[in-house]
């Protein structure tokens, strides 16, 4: 048993067994975490939204097919990035599942170094997308550490506000505003007002 | 007391009756059998008539099922395949950095063989469905089976826009074939003629198929019936004559390309020949023919009239007659 760390985790929805035995055979013999799922519904009752993880599914199965599941994932609004496996015939259909924004598709029986390309494709965009939501949400811990009065200041001052004129805007002395000021450089652990910006218009583009 | 009904065939009349028979007292008092026959051959026709549409249906399905079944073969193979393929890669993987016992590589091997040998069940199945539907032939007319092959492409013909002209030679001797198989590979060219001029967006006065079933000898072959399907599309390109009849090659988007395999395996399977070819004015194409000969069997006929052969012939049933009033 080997002690490298894994990779990352690779969730197999497929529902013939051999099929997902010997892939999760293959895969974690190139150390990647790997569940497997007989069926569509079982994996959505059961996978965890915030692993970095990427998922491999068959297009057409019995009960929830691919595509469905496909569905689901996006009314979840799930980043979780997938590639389908489709047999003869399917083209058709992968195509559907790429313009719904699917990484990729690959034909049985697979090609190892296409199949092991693809799930580091899909890991490096889970891990980029958990790196960034982990930033998101440290910068929005950050903000609701202010006051009313302080999220009013730090408004302005990204708009481009000078002293004078928040002073005004909130019926204020400009000392005042001096000392909310520094208050909010403290507390948002800004040492410049560029660091300020970063935070208070990074948290913008979530709203 | 004779009351149960008996159908009767009355030869002079070539009629079919049921035939009850009562006892009565006549009027001198004698017993006496009144027979009372009904003409019931309308009916007896009409249901032999059914029982025909039945057994051509059902006939018809298995052939769409056979197409179905090597499709549904395909993707069942490749499930085992797909198997066997990643338990290797994972073998080789762990094997060549030394990081695997001794007893999961058996174990693993085990699983690989299991496969295998799921595989050869699929293939097994396959084979056996194939044997059931080995062609049942009889004696048939040339001109039936293409009538109802017409008839069948009717719709999509006409849902392509697209019009036929069929020329049926006179006098031609019988074939001994499976009809229905015959039927199903000229409805599977005319289909595939119509798709390929309505595909290629040819011009109304092109849109035309010509069906032709004439009477060819050729030292090789022998007497034949050879028919044709010619099309005045933009014919094949010369890779894709070279691979017509592989299986599962197709050059349709949605094609699962069983069609022309199967065909040639039934018009080869009555000993007959199939082929493609484009048709040229000089250098340009002008149209594609596909055309099958399927050999008139007159073996078949002379077996039967050897002396030894007519000696074994059963005997000619003898129509029942019952005593008339």
């Amino acid at each position: 048993m080997s002690l490298i760390p894994k990779k990352g985790t690779v969730y197999v929805v497929d529902d013939d067994e051999a099929v997902r035995d010997s892939l999760q055979w293959l895969l974690e013999g190139k150390d990647y975490r790997v569940k497997c799922f007989d069926s569509s519904e079982s994996f959505l009752s059961r996978f965890d939204p915030r692993e970095v993880a990427c998922l491999i599914a068959d297009i057409r199965m019995e009960g929830m097919s691919g595509l469905e599941l496909q569905d689901r994932l996006l009314e979840r609004k799930s980043p979780l990035p997938v590639v389908f496996i489709t047999g003869h015939g399917d083209v058709p259909m992968a195509v559907t599942t790429m313009k719904k924004g699917a990484m990729d598709f690959i034909e049985k029986p697979f090609k190892e170094e296409e199949l092991l390309g693809l799930v580091e494709r899909m890991l490096e965009q889970a891990r980029t997308a958990f790196s960034q939501h982990q930033e998101q949400a440290s910068r929005d811990a950050l903000l609701s550490r202010l006051t009313t009065r302080e999220a009013q200041v730090l408004e302005r001052i990204v708009a481009g506000r000078l002293n004078k004129q928040i002073a005004d805007d909130l019926g204020i002395s400009i000392k005042t505003v001096e000392a909310h000021r520094a208050n909010i450089m403290e507390k948002l652990n800004a040492n410049t007002v560029a660091d300020l910006l970063k935070i208070a218009l990074g948290a913008q583009k979530q709203a | 007391m004779g009351a149960d009904p008996r159908e009767v065939f009355v030869e002079s009349l070539q009629k079919w009756f049921d035939v009850r028979a009562r006892y009565l007292q006549w009027t001198d008092g004698r017993l006496a059998q009144m027979l009372i026959a009904t003409d019931i051959t309308a009916r007896l026709r009409a249901e032999e008539q059914a029982a025909m549409q039945a057994e051509k249906a059902q006939v018809t399905s298995r052939l769409v099922t056979m197409g179905e079944m090597a499709s549904s073969v395909a993707h069942e193979l490749n499930q085992p395949l797909t198997a066997i393929v990643n338990y290797c890669n994972g073998m080789v993987s762990r094997v060549t950095t030394d990081s695997i016992a001794r007893d999961d590589l058996v174990a693993a091997l085990k699983k690989t063989s299991r496969q295998a040998e799921r595989a050869g069940q699929i293939i097994h199945r396959i084979r056996s469905f194939v044997r059931r539907s080995e062609p049942q032939r009889q004696a048939a007319e040339a001109r039936q089976i293409v009538d109802d092959a017409v008839d069948l492409a009717g719709i999509e013909l006409r849902r392509r826009n697209v019009s036929i002209h069929t020329y049926v030679a006179q006098r031609l001797p019988l074939l001994m074939v499976d009809p229905i198989l015959i039927e199903q590979v000229i409805l599977n060219l005319l289909k595939n003629a119509a798709e390929a001029i309505d595909t290629a967006g040819l011009p109304a006065s092109r849109r035309h198929i010509e069906l032709r079933v004439v009477p060819r000898h050729t030292p090789e072959d022998g007497g034949t019936i050879e028919f044709s399907v010619t099309d005045m599309g933009p014919g094949l390109k010369e890779e894709v004559i070279a691979r017509l009849y592989e299986a599962f090659f197709s050059t349709k988007a949605e094609g699962l390309g069983i069609g022309l395999s199967l065909c040639r395996t039934i018009v080869e399977s009555h000993r007959g020949r199939m082929r493609a070819q484009n048709l040229y004015n000089g250098e340009v194409v002008v149209g594609c023919r596909f055309s099958f000969s399927l050999p008139v069997e007159l073996r078949e006929r002379s077996e039967v009239t050897t002396p030894g052969a007519l000696a074994e012939l059963p005997a000619a049933t003898t129509p029942e007659t019952g005593p008339m009033p």
